[in-house]
Protein backbone atom coordinates (compact mmCIF):
# COMPACT_ATOMS: atom_id res chain seq x y z
CA UNK A 1 0.00 0.00 0.00
CA UNK A 2 1.28 3.25 -0.55
CA UNK A 3 1.39 6.25 2.06
CA UNK A 4 -1.35 7.95 0.07
CA UNK A 5 -3.50 5.39 0.02
CA UNK A 6 -3.08 4.40 3.67
CA UNK A 7 -3.53 8.33 4.41
CA UNK A 8 -6.95 8.35 2.50
CA UNK A 9 -8.01 4.81 4.16
CA UNK A 10 -6.76 5.64 7.43
CA UNK A 11 -8.83 8.60 7.49
CA UNK A 12 -12.05 7.31 6.24
CA UNK A 13 -11.63 4.60 9.05
CA UNK A 14 -11.24 7.25 11.85
CA UNK A 15 -14.12 9.28 11.16
CA UNK A 16 -15.93 6.02 10.95
CA UNK A 17 -15.07 5.35 14.44
CA UNK A 18 -16.18 8.54 15.71
CA UNK A 19 -13.33 11.00 15.09
CA UNK A 20 -13.11 14.60 14.19
CA UNK A 21 -11.96 15.43 10.60
CA UNK A 22 -9.17 17.57 13.21
CA UNK A 23 -8.69 14.40 15.06
CA UNK A 24 -8.24 12.28 12.41
CA UNK A 25 -4.98 14.76 10.68
CA UNK A 26 -3.86 15.33 14.26
CA UNK A 27 -3.48 11.35 14.67
CA UNK A 28 -2.58 10.20 10.91
CA UNK A 29 1.08 11.01 11.19
CA UNK A 30 1.31 9.06 14.46
CA UNK A 31 -0.79 6.01 12.98
CA UNK A 32 1.27 5.84 10.06
CA UNK A 33 4.56 6.08 11.80
CA UNK A 34 3.76 2.89 14.43
CA UNK A 35 6.68 0.05 14.75
CA UNK A 36 6.27 -2.43 12.27
CA UNK A 37 4.76 -4.98 13.95
CA UNK A 38 1.90 -3.15 15.78
CA UNK A 39 1.21 -1.56 12.48
CA UNK A 40 0.65 -5.05 10.78
CA UNK A 41 -1.66 -6.09 14.05
CA UNK A 42 -3.54 -3.04 13.44
CA UNK A 43 -4.13 -3.72 9.88
CA UNK A 44 -5.04 -7.13 10.99
CA UNK A 45 -7.32 -6.02 13.14
CA UNK A 46 -8.90 -3.08 10.44
CA UNK A 47 -9.22 -6.24 7.62
CA UNK A 48 -11.01 -8.39 10.39
CA UNK A 49 -13.82 -5.64 11.58
CA UNK A 50 -14.39 -8.06 14.32
CA UNK A 51 -13.71 -5.69 17.19
CA UNK A 52 -11.48 -7.56 19.29
CA UNK A 53 -8.37 -6.49 19.53
CA UNK A 54 -5.23 -8.76 19.25
CA UNK A 55 -2.88 -9.61 22.08
CA UNK A 56 -0.14 -9.74 20.10
CA UNK A 57 2.50 -7.73 19.89
CA UNK A 58 3.57 -6.92 23.40
CA UNK A 59 6.14 -4.14 24.83
CA UNK A 60 6.84 -3.60 27.97
CA UNK A 61 4.05 -6.51 29.57
CA UNK A 62 1.11 -4.91 27.39
CA UNK A 63 -0.61 -5.78 24.31
CA UNK A 64 -3.38 -4.02 22.28
CA UNK A 65 -6.01 -5.61 24.23
CA UNK A 66 -4.62 -5.48 27.49
CA UNK A 67 -4.07 -1.75 27.38
CA UNK A 68 -7.85 -1.05 26.06
CA UNK A 69 -9.51 -3.16 29.04
CA UNK A 70 -7.03 -2.17 31.62
CA UNK A 71 -6.81 1.72 31.17
CA UNK A 72 -9.97 1.81 28.67
CA UNK A 73 -8.67 3.07 25.92
CA UNK A 74 -10.83 2.90 22.54
CA UNK A 75 -9.08 0.85 20.19
CA UNK A 76 -7.28 3.34 17.99
CA UNK A 77 -5.84 4.74 21.23
CA UNK A 78 -4.63 1.15 22.49
CA UNK A 79 -2.65 0.96 19.29
CA UNK A 80 -0.87 3.99 19.63
CA UNK A 81 -0.43 3.93 23.38
CA UNK A 82 1.49 -0.02 22.65
CA UNK A 83 3.37 1.90 20.18
CA UNK A 84 4.61 4.39 22.79
CA UNK A 85 5.07 1.79 24.67
CA UNK A 86 7.58 0.37 21.99
CA UNK A 87 9.15 3.57 21.23
CA UNK A 88 9.42 5.06 24.40
CA UNK A 89 8.92 2.97 27.36
CA UNK A 90 10.07 4.78 30.36
CA UNK A 91 8.39 7.94 29.62
CA UNK A 92 5.46 5.83 28.68
CA UNK A 93 5.41 3.43 31.51
CA UNK A 94 5.58 6.52 33.54
CA UNK A 95 2.69 8.27 32.27
CA UNK A 96 0.59 5.18 32.29
CA UNK A 97 1.54 4.89 36.53
CA UNK A 98 0.81 8.50 37.01
CA UNK A 99 -2.96 7.79 35.24
CA UNK A 100 -4.44 11.14 34.03
CA UNK A 101 -6.20 14.31 34.23
CA UNK A 102 -9.26 16.14 32.05
CA UNK A 103 -9.80 19.65 31.43
CA UNK A 104 -13.08 19.94 30.30
CA UNK A 105 -14.53 23.43 28.86
CA UNK A 106 -17.98 22.99 28.22
CA UNK B 1 -0.73 41.84 45.88
CA UNK B 2 -1.27 44.46 48.08
CA UNK B 3 1.91 43.85 50.17
CA UNK B 4 3.30 46.15 47.39
CA UNK B 5 1.64 49.40 49.72
CA UNK B 6 2.79 48.50 52.76
CA UNK B 7 5.48 50.88 54.20
CA UNK B 8 4.65 52.95 51.56
CA UNK B 9 4.70 57.19 52.53
CA UNK B 10 1.80 57.66 50.15
CA UNK B 11 1.96 61.31 51.34
CA UNK B 12 3.46 63.89 48.27
CA UNK B 13 6.94 65.07 48.84
CA UNK B 14 9.19 66.98 47.72
CA UNK B 15 10.62 66.03 44.54
CA UNK B 16 8.27 63.87 43.12
CA UNK B 17 6.94 63.35 39.52
CA UNK B 18 2.97 64.39 39.32
CA UNK B 19 3.20 62.37 36.09
CA UNK B 20 4.50 59.27 37.93
CA UNK B 21 2.26 60.01 41.11
CA UNK B 22 -0.76 60.33 38.85
CA UNK B 23 0.03 57.22 37.23
CA UNK B 24 0.71 55.57 40.41
CA UNK B 25 -3.03 56.56 41.03
CA UNK B 26 -4.39 55.30 38.25
CA UNK B 27 -2.70 51.52 38.69
CA UNK B 28 -3.77 51.72 42.20
CA UNK B 29 -7.84 52.34 41.25
CA UNK B 30 -7.42 49.70 38.43
CA UNK B 31 -5.87 47.55 41.20
CA UNK B 32 -8.43 47.71 43.56
CA UNK B 33 -11.72 47.62 40.37
CA UNK B 34 -9.63 44.48 38.97
CA UNK B 35 -7.64 43.03 41.74
CA UNK B 36 -6.21 39.94 38.87
CA UNK B 37 -4.43 42.61 36.85
CA UNK B 38 -0.64 43.59 37.91
CA UNK B 39 0.02 40.20 40.12
CA UNK B 40 3.36 39.37 38.65
CA UNK B 41 5.63 40.07 36.13
CA UNK B 42 6.99 36.89 34.90
CA UNK B 43 5.74 33.32 34.89
CA UNK B 44 8.78 31.94 37.12
CA UNK B 45 8.22 34.90 39.47
CA UNK B 46 4.46 33.64 40.22
CA UNK B 47 6.01 30.10 40.32
CA UNK B 48 8.37 30.97 42.55
CA UNK B 49 6.04 33.11 44.91
CA UNK B 50 3.71 30.40 44.90
CA UNK B 51 6.11 27.60 46.00
CA UNK B 52 7.14 30.28 48.57
CA UNK B 53 3.85 30.55 49.77
CA UNK B 54 3.09 26.91 50.51
CA UNK B 55 6.18 26.18 51.61
CA UNK B 56 5.53 28.26 54.41
CA UNK B 57 2.03 25.98 54.98
CA UNK B 58 1.74 24.65 58.63
CA UNK B 59 0.45 21.26 56.81
CA UNK B 60 3.82 20.77 55.55
CA UNK B 61 6.00 20.85 58.29
CA UNK B 62 7.60 17.72 59.18
CA UNK B 63 4.80 15.55 61.03
CA UNK B 64 1.99 17.40 60.26
CA UNK B 65 0.70 16.07 57.03
CA UNK B 66 -0.05 12.45 58.88
CA UNK B 67 -1.89 14.11 61.82
CA UNK B 68 -4.65 15.73 58.95
CA UNK B 69 -8.17 14.32 58.73
CA UNK B 70 -9.27 13.83 54.87
CA UNK B 71 -11.13 17.10 55.60
CA UNK B 72 -8.49 18.76 56.46
CA UNK B 73 -6.08 17.72 53.48
CA UNK B 74 -9.27 18.77 51.53
CA UNK B 75 -9.04 22.35 53.11
CA UNK B 76 -5.57 22.31 52.80
CA UNK B 77 -5.71 21.92 48.47
CA UNK B 78 -7.89 24.57 48.59
CA UNK B 79 -5.50 27.18 50.54
CA UNK B 80 -2.60 25.19 48.42
CA UNK B 81 -4.71 26.37 44.99
CA UNK B 82 -5.73 30.18 47.01
CA UNK B 83 -2.23 31.06 47.20
CA UNK B 84 -1.41 30.07 43.48
CA UNK B 85 -4.83 31.99 42.37
CA UNK B 86 -3.44 35.12 44.50
CA UNK B 87 0.38 34.59 43.25
CA UNK B 88 -0.89 34.70 39.55
CA UNK B 89 -3.83 37.25 39.95
CA UNK B 90 -6.88 35.05 38.91
CA UNK B 91 -10.00 34.28 41.17
CA UNK B 92 -9.51 31.22 42.62
CA UNK B 93 -11.54 28.33 41.30
CA UNK B 94 -13.77 26.08 43.53
CA UNK B 95 -11.72 23.02 44.64
CA UNK B 96 -13.12 19.53 45.92
CA UNK B 97 -12.62 15.80 45.87
CA UNK B 98 -14.44 12.64 44.85
CA UNK B 99 -13.88 9.45 44.39
CA UNK B 100 -12.62 9.14 40.96
CA UNK B 101 -11.27 6.08 38.83
CA UNK B 102 -7.71 4.72 39.96
CA UNK B 103 -6.21 5.96 36.61
CA UNK B 104 -7.94 9.71 37.02
CA UNK B 105 -5.89 11.87 39.21
CA UNK B 106 -8.65 14.72 39.24
CA UNK B 107 -10.60 17.07 36.33
CA UNK B 108 -10.57 21.21 35.65
CA UNK B 109 -14.12 22.03 34.29
CA UNK B 110 -13.40 25.72 32.98
CA UNK B 111 -17.13 26.37 32.44
CA UNK B 112 -18.46 25.14 35.76
CA UNK B 113 -15.53 27.01 37.41
CA UNK B 114 -14.06 23.61 39.06
CA UNK B 115 -11.19 21.75 40.18
CA UNK B 116 -12.31 18.26 41.59
CA UNK B 117 -9.13 15.82 42.67
CA UNK B 118 -9.59 12.21 43.24
CA UNK B 119 -9.45 11.83 46.96
CA UNK B 120 -7.40 8.48 47.25
CA UNK B 121 -4.14 11.07 46.71
CA UNK B 122 -5.08 12.47 50.37
CA UNK B 123 -4.69 8.80 51.96
CA UNK B 124 -1.02 8.85 50.49
CA UNK B 125 1.66 9.01 53.67
CA UNK B 126 3.10 12.00 52.01
CA UNK B 127 1.65 15.29 50.80
CA UNK B 128 3.73 14.80 47.34
CA UNK B 129 1.24 13.44 45.20
CA UNK B 130 -1.67 15.40 46.51
CA UNK B 131 0.32 18.83 46.16
CA UNK B 132 1.31 17.81 43.09
CA UNK B 133 -2.16 17.47 41.52
CA UNK B 134 -4.07 20.14 43.09
CA UNK B 135 -0.59 22.54 41.45
CA UNK B 136 -1.53 20.95 38.11
CA UNK B 137 -5.10 21.74 38.18
CA UNK B 138 -4.39 24.96 39.63
CA UNK B 139 -2.10 25.99 36.42
CA UNK B 140 -4.86 24.55 34.01
CA UNK B 141 -7.25 27.38 35.69
CA UNK B 142 -4.47 29.73 34.97
CA UNK B 143 -4.11 28.66 31.78
CA UNK B 144 -7.58 29.23 30.61
CA UNK B 145 -7.42 32.32 33.09
CA UNK B 146 -4.55 33.52 30.72
CA UNK B 147 -6.30 32.26 27.49
CA UNK B 148 -9.62 34.43 28.20
CA UNK B 149 -7.68 37.34 29.55
CA UNK B 150 -4.43 37.93 27.70
CA UNK B 151 -4.04 41.14 28.85
CA UNK B 152 -4.21 40.58 32.43
CA UNK B 153 -0.91 37.86 32.43
CA UNK B 154 2.81 38.83 31.88
CA UNK B 155 4.37 39.33 28.74
CA UNK B 156 6.36 35.68 28.68
CA UNK B 157 2.81 34.34 29.62
CA UNK B 158 0.68 35.63 26.96
CA UNK B 159 3.43 34.47 23.88
CA UNK B 160 1.71 31.28 25.05
CA UNK B 161 -1.87 31.67 24.76
CA UNK B 162 -2.31 31.34 21.18
CA UNK B 163 -0.71 27.63 21.60
CA UNK B 164 -2.98 27.16 24.79
CA UNK B 165 -6.03 28.58 23.22
CA UNK B 166 -5.85 25.88 19.92
CA UNK B 167 -4.82 22.96 22.85
CA UNK B 168 -7.64 23.67 24.83
CA UNK B 169 -10.12 23.94 21.70
CA UNK B 170 -8.14 20.23 20.68
CA UNK B 171 -7.79 18.86 24.42
CA UNK B 172 -6.57 15.35 23.96
CA UNK B 173 -7.78 12.27 26.09
CA UNK B 174 -5.61 9.66 26.76
CA UNK B 175 -8.54 7.15 26.28
CA UNK B 176 -9.17 8.39 22.96
CA UNK B 177 -6.34 9.78 21.34
CA UNK B 178 -3.76 7.66 23.17
CA UNK B 179 -1.85 8.46 26.02
CA UNK B 180 1.26 9.72 23.96
CA UNK B 181 -1.32 12.71 21.93
CA UNK B 182 -2.23 13.42 26.23
CA UNK B 183 0.69 13.37 27.86
CA UNK B 184 3.03 15.40 25.38
CA UNK B 185 0.27 18.46 24.33
CA UNK B 186 0.91 22.00 24.87
CA UNK B 187 -1.10 22.68 28.24
CA UNK B 188 -0.39 18.93 29.80
CA UNK B 189 3.24 19.48 29.31
CA UNK B 190 3.56 23.23 31.11
CA UNK B 191 1.46 22.11 33.86
CA UNK B 192 3.05 19.46 34.76
CA UNK B 193 6.32 21.25 34.74
CA UNK B 194 4.75 23.53 36.98
CA UNK B 195 3.71 21.22 39.36
CA UNK B 196 7.12 19.49 39.53
CA UNK B 197 8.23 22.69 40.27
CA UNK B 198 6.51 23.30 43.23
CA UNK B 199 6.88 20.01 44.51
CA UNK B 200 10.84 20.28 44.05
CA UNK B 201 11.13 23.98 45.93
CA UNK B 202 8.39 22.85 48.65
CA UNK B 203 9.05 19.43 49.50
CA UNK B 204 12.77 19.27 48.10
CA UNK B 205 12.29 16.33 45.79
CA UNK B 206 10.07 14.95 43.06
CA UNK B 207 6.26 13.49 43.50
CA UNK B 208 7.90 10.11 42.64
CA UNK B 209 10.82 10.42 45.30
Amino acid sequence: MTQEFNRADLSALLLSLGYSAGDADGMLPELLAMQPPIRQAFTTWWAQQTGMLPTTPVYEGYNPASLAEQYHLRPVAAFLTLDWLATEPETARKALSEGYDEILSD
Amino acid sequence: MYDLMIGHNLKPREGDNPAAMAEWSVRDLLRDSQPEAFAIRTDSEGTDNSARAIRGMRELRPGEWEKLTIKEKSEWLIKVHQHVAEQYGFRPYTVGVQRLPANIGGFFNAALRVIVLNESILKDATPARALNAITHESRHGFQWFAVTNPDKVSADVREKVAIWRDNFANYKNPTVHGYRAYYNQPVEVDARAFAESIVKQTLGAGVGS
